[in-house]
């Protein structure tokens, strides 16, 4: 029965959950990790830090195939994926708000003119040809409130009206830059050093306005007394409906750069993030 | 701290990209399908809903903890 769990909400539940877990700990000491469980609660098999990325994932799979030894039998068990958040990047919830879907990950390539202005000539390279991941993706989400998501309107459907979105609302994304999905790495609003969304209504269709959006945002985020550093411009393109009074999609890219703490990053490194929306299709 | 940001100016002189353009940048940065393997699994949020389910259907719990909300809320 696989279950993910965060671990800062876990170890403070209240609820038999939260006594499970911390019995697991007491079994099986590790910060974070796989535990295998029997219904009982005896700790059958755990994993946590892997000896290389080349061994991690059949550490793993021994790890399941330890705890399945230990339980016995076990028939499979079809089951669809449960749908865990069923508005991430889709359609206005019935408060009013949205959930973005954002992605963040190391990139290589994309032209040095994506480069932040004070990148180290000899960091260069890493900008050089065309855009590749260079490392596993940041799954996020991010909601605004129905407020927030009022700001994405244009104040007039007509070409050339232009807006710059709440500092506020653009600050929240200044998540997108650490491409890390770690709390110890990822800025919070109030760290964004620079954090700006504009608008300009491009053309206007059959009551469909398109728009461009352009933006720049800078962060430093203190971690442990250290700081790690991210920049990036983003481009993209939204389309609003006149007539239903509410935006259609939004696609915004983000080119920039990272750098983490020391001694894990001594120069800025590429990064690219997404984030998109779209309404609920009929 | 501007003018660390100053390549978005230089960007922004350039032709705008288009949409399709926009979609293909996102669609190399965004994961592949491989890299989503993971979400074909039925996970639950709820450790104590887990273990009853576990219970009920006599089988062991596989439980992933992360300083962070494993599956996409952080």
């Amino acid at each position: 029965m696989p279950v993910a769990v965060n671990l800062y909400k876990i170890r403070e539940a209240k609820d038999a959950g939260g006594d499970l877990f911390r019995s697991a700990q007491r079994q099986k000491d590790q910060y974070q990790g796989l535990w295998i469980i029997s219904p009982d609660g005896r700790v059958l098999a755990a994993h946590q830090n892997f000896k290389s990325a080349e061994t991690w994932t059949q550490e793993v799979r021994d790890t399941l195939a330890s705890g399945l030894k230990t339980f016995g039998p076990v028939t499979p068990r079809p089951q669809q994926a449960i749908h865990q958040l069923p508005y991430r990047g889709v359609g206005v919830q019935p408060n009013g708000s949205v959930t973005l879907a954002l992605y963040s990950r190391y990139v290589h390539g994309g032209g040095p003119r994506l480069a932040p202005a004070a990148t180290n000539s000899k960091s260069l390279w890493m900008w050089e040809g065309g855009l590749k991941p260079d490392g596993p993706p940041v799954i996020d989400t991010l909601s605004l409130t129905a407020g927030e998501w009022t700001a994405f309107a244009p104040p007039r459907v007509a070409v050339g009206a232009e807006w710059t979105l709440p500092a506020a609302t653009a600050r929240k994304l200044a998540r997108v830059l650490s491409p890390s999905s770690d709390q110890s790495t990822m800025p919070r609003p109030e760290e964004a050093t620079m954090a700006e969304l504009k608008a300009v209504v491009e053309s206007v269709t059959a009551g469909q306005a398109q728009v461009r959006l352009t933006g720049r945002w800078a962060m430093k985020h203190i971690y442990d007394g250290k700081p790690s550093y991210g920049w990036a411009t983003a481009e993209g393109i939204a389309f609003y409906d006149a007539g239903r009074k509410t935006p259609r999609s939004l696609l915004l890219t983000f080119s920039g750069a990272y750098r983490m703490v020391p001694p894990w990053d001594k120069e800025d490194r590429p990064i690219g993030a997404v984030v998109e929306w779209r309404a609920a299709s009929r | 701290m501007a003018s660390v940001i100053g390549l978005g100016g230089s960007a922004q002189a350039q032709t705008p990209p288009t949409l399709a353009e926009l979609t293909r940048r996102a669609e190399i940065i965004k994961p592949a399908t491989e890299e989503l393997k993971w979400q074909r699994i039925p996970w639950l949020t709820d450790l104590a809903q887990g273990q009853r389910v576990a219970q009920a259907e006599r089988r062991p719990i596989l439980l992933w903890v992360t300083g962070d909300d494993p599956l996409e809320r952080c």
